[in-house]
């Protein structure tokens, strides 16, 4: 036995020998950040989760930014112009600016986004980046690229400032090749370091940084899931930021004098789909009695703990576009009439499915409507399951689907009503093309989606938007839940702490 | 000794084919497709399609198999579909975590598993009996990522003796190895006493007591080296589990360990991933296994010529 056990030892020895386990050298100034999800990828084209967003944010940049007013204003682009027809976009690059691999930044890296959209392999964030609507580029001299689309698009400035826009260098495209997704060089204010999958990624200050000067010499994320060691972590001092803090720890967290506790509205509609081709549910009455038999009031405070703000409209309102429409108050009685002049029998069955662990509280979102729905007299046939098998089972034709109500979320990152309203509401997205898994269609509605994409006057595409929004209120395709909100905790030392709407953290000003 | 080591040997690798042709069956009955959850949920027709093709998803499954052995013996785990890195990769920078963690949470359990079992038994029906089995039945009983929430709460937060999270220096590694040992040193504890006392009863112990010789003596001369076999069994089972079932200890201390990337990888359909971890975990306890089967034949001679 003792000699099992000074094997035993002597392994253990070795092992921890071979491990590297070295954290980042203590640089000056340097910002610990904790977030509850690791990117996959780091490839603005072909990512598909906030923190890649994060980091790409602060390694890139796009032709165009948002300020702070969520309006675009130009970043790398010096200047720009539209043919007459509004088909052809002529965008001049700022001068002299260097990526981190020490390449210049000219209109090829610009092109090759647009080449690698509309080719034939596009990458996960095609649509975000307007495949459907791209038609091609061409160089017309080094600093200068001619963007074609192929109808005016209302939202073009405010699509080329989405996160999918960001621009990287066609150099590290060649030299990593495949591995460029891991490899992300831009021409933003920080520079990518290493990642330890699982663990970190690390970013380091950029001396030649063209922009405003930035605080921290270097940016740490490191992934923590579990919101509980996150708090810990922040409390104790082990990291300096944390997102996605959970509710129940707020109070306790707002209490203590050297933290700054930060709740942030976001672009991100949580709802419940009614499958508009199953019987009964066809009928806008009963798809309205759902909405008015919901108290979403109650949900937000009794569930999310005041984290989350009751829906007025189809889109959110951080969303530009946005019109509140309406409101389905709280109302059974009211609900309950709908539904037997509807003719539809007591105790009719209804399938609800429901994912669990991907929006905040979904399950016990579930949980509430299901009972709402019982209330009014449905027989529900509830269901929860692991997002994989979640959203194989919701994403079925329509002869295949089995689903009658499924609760989602809904987000445009490039907080244009365009990308809000489509995939999810337009009759062309009904799957497996798109995400439009309720099978809602309403001519009038394609139209004026259709409309509001190729409408480039502001005001008039407003109006256009808002009457698709009263109709598709009207027309009750979601039980309309709520909008979301995150919070961020952090040193109160710390200042100039941003996020987007789009969840996306901004440190490009933190400071202390 | 060699001949039983190689017969024992042999013997283990057509489990590992079996492990090969389970996992990757195992991908067929399960719902999901990878590239929808890889292209999520805001993803068009085109988009999964071009995925699709691109992840190799629309061959048949046989070819996909037997492309997959013939890698294989080249130690070419794949490409993992999440991260389009090798699968090999992948592995690689997470195993030694999960293996310096888990070493050290079964060096702990052994040690002061078997200390606790004698002491129990040398004070069978005592109050340091009762205490110790107590703490063990704690041990065994208590969810792990709850006891990991307590140490954090009590020793990182409260005390402030050792780091919340990460990985770092040895002050890192204490909170999760104890959390990752308690239950597999509760069971040992129990195991090594139960054994203990049927041997303490054994007619060649009251013989050694006769001898005249020394409690200590007896003990650990005579009755530990016979109580041994079972305990091995237990910390060999329980070493190989701590590699494959970490996954919440990993969680809770943030420690970038396999079985993190195990259920990360089953949440996305992530194919090459699955059949990498669980093959390696698949090796790992056939590895222990033999060591374990040596370990009986070193302590009880007889078990080599059967």
């Amino acid at each position: 036995m003792q000699m099992k056990i000074s094997v035993l030892l002597a392994v253990v020895t070795l092992l921890s020998l071979a491990t590297p386990g070295s954290p980042a050298p203590v640089a000056s100034k340097i910002l610990r950040v904790a977030t509850a999800t690791e990117p996959i990828d780091l490839d603005p084209q072909d990512f598909s989760e906030s923190t890649a967003q994060s980091i790409i944010s602060l390694v890139h940049n796009k032709l165009f930014v948002l300020d702070r007013q969520l309006n675009p204003v130009p970043e790398l682009a010096e200047s720009y112009k539209s043919s007459p027809d509004r088909l052809t976009w002529t965008f001049k690059l700022k001068r002299g600016i260097k990526f981190h691999d020490g390449t210049p930044l000219t209109a090829q890296a610009v092109k090759a986004i647009v080449d690698k959209t509309v080719g034939d392999k596009p990458p996960i964030r095609a649509s975000f980046v307007g495949r459907p609507d791209l038609e091609s580029a061409r160089l017309v001299d080094d600093y200068t690229v001619e963007i074609k689309t192929k109808n005016p698009l209302g939202a073009f400035q405010r699509m080329l400032a989405g996160p999918a826009w960001a621009i990287n260098s066609p150099a590290a495209y060649e030299r990593y090749k495949e591995r460029a997704t891991k490899n992300p060089v831009g021409t933003g204010p920080y520079r990518f370091v290493q990642w330890s999958p699982g663990e970190l990624i690390e970013l380091e200050k950029n001396p030649d940084y063209w922009g405003p000067p930035v605080h921290y010499d270097r940016i740490v994320f490191q992934f923590v899931r579990e919101p509980a060691t996150r708090v810990a972590l922040l409390t104790t001092g082990q990291v300096d930021l944390i997102t996605n803090v959970p509710p129940t720890d707020m109070p306790r967290l707002s209490r203590m004098a050297n933290l700054t506790v930060s709740t942030i509205d976001l672009n991100r509609n949580i709802f419940i789909a009614i499958n508009a081709q199953r019987p009964y549910l066809s009928d806008k009455r009963v798809r309205q009695a759902m909405n008015l038999a919901v108290d979403k009031q109650a949900i937000i405070k009794g569930v999310l703990q005041g984290l989350g703000i009751e829906a007025t409209s189809p889109i959110p309102r951080l969303t530009w576009g946005h019109a509140g429409v309406g409101q389905y108050a709280y109302d059974v009685a009211k609900a309950r009439q709908m539904l037997a002049e509807a003719g539809v029998p007591r105790g009719h069955r209804v399938k609800f499915w429901v994912p669990q662990g991907r929006y905040f509280q979904d399950k016990a979102i579930g949980e509430a409507v299901n009972n709402y729905l019982k209330e009014l007299g449905l027989d529900m046939d509830f269901q929860v399951m692991e997002y994989g098998t979640y959203i194989a089972s919701i994403r079925k034709v329509r002869a295949e689907a089995q689903h009658d109500l499924y609760l989602l979320g809904w987000a445009a990152t490039n907080l244009d009503a365009d990308l809000a309203l489509t995939s999810v509401f337009h009759s062309s997205e009904w799957p497996l093309r798109g995400s439009n898994r309720g099978f809602y269609a309403n001519p009038r509605v394609d139209q004026l989606i259709d409309q509001g994409r190729r409408t480039v006057n502001p005001e008039l595409r407003r109006r256009v938007y808002a009457e698709a929004q009263r109709l598709i209120w009207e027309d009750a395709p979601w039980i309309f839940l709520h909008e979301m909100k995150d919070v961020v905790a952090y040193r109160r030392q710390i200042a100039g702490v941003f996020v987007w709407p789009h969840e996306t953290l901004d440190l490009t000003q933190a400071r202390e | 000794m060699g001949r039983y080591f190689a017969r024992r040997f042999l013997l283990s690798l057509p489990v590992l084919v079996g492990v090969t042709v389970v996992t990757f069956s195992l991908m067929y009955l399960i719902p999901g497709d990878p590239a929808v959850l890889l292209a999520g949920p805001t993803a068009n027709l085109d988009e999964i399609t071009a995925l699709r093709s691109r992840l190799g998803l629309d061959r048949p499954p046989v070819f996909r198999y037997l492309d997959y052995m013939a890698r294989l013996v080249r130690f070419d785990f794949g490409t993992s579909l999440r991260t389009k890195e090798p699968v090999a990769f992948e592995i690689k920078a997470r195993l030694p975590n999960t293996l310096l963690l888990a070493s050290i949470a079964i060096t702990l359990a052994a040690l002061f598993g078997v200390a606790m079992g004698i002491l129990a038994a040398s004070r069978h029906l005592s109050s340091v009996d009762s205490l110790t089995m107590v703490f063990s039945l704690l041990g065994v009983s208590m969810p792990g990522f709850w006891l990991g929430l307590l140490l954090i709460l009590v020793f990182a937060e409260y005390l402030q003796w050792f780091p919340v999270a990460g990985r770092g220096d040895w002050r890192f590694l204490v909170l999760p190895s104890i959390t990752l040992a308690a239950r597999a040193l509760g069971e040992i504890a129990r195991m090594s006493r139960a054994d203990m006392l049927e041997i303490l009863h054994e007619d060649f112990i009251r013989t050694a007591h006769a001898k005249g010789l020394g409690e200590r003596k007896i003990l650990v001369k005579h009755a530990l080296r016979n109580a041994a076999i079972p305990t091995v069994t237990v910390v060999g089972l329980r070493f190989g589990t701590l590699l494959s079932g970490a996954v919440l200890t990993e969680t809770i201390f943030a420690w970038p360990g396999v079985g993190r990337l195990m259920v990360d990888a089953i949440s996305v359909r992530d194919f090459p991933v699955i059949q990498g971890t669980i093959l390696v975990t698949a090796v790992v306890f056939i590895l222990i296994n033999l060591l374990v089967d040596l370990a009986y034949a070193w302590l009880d001679p007889r078990i080599r010529y059967q």
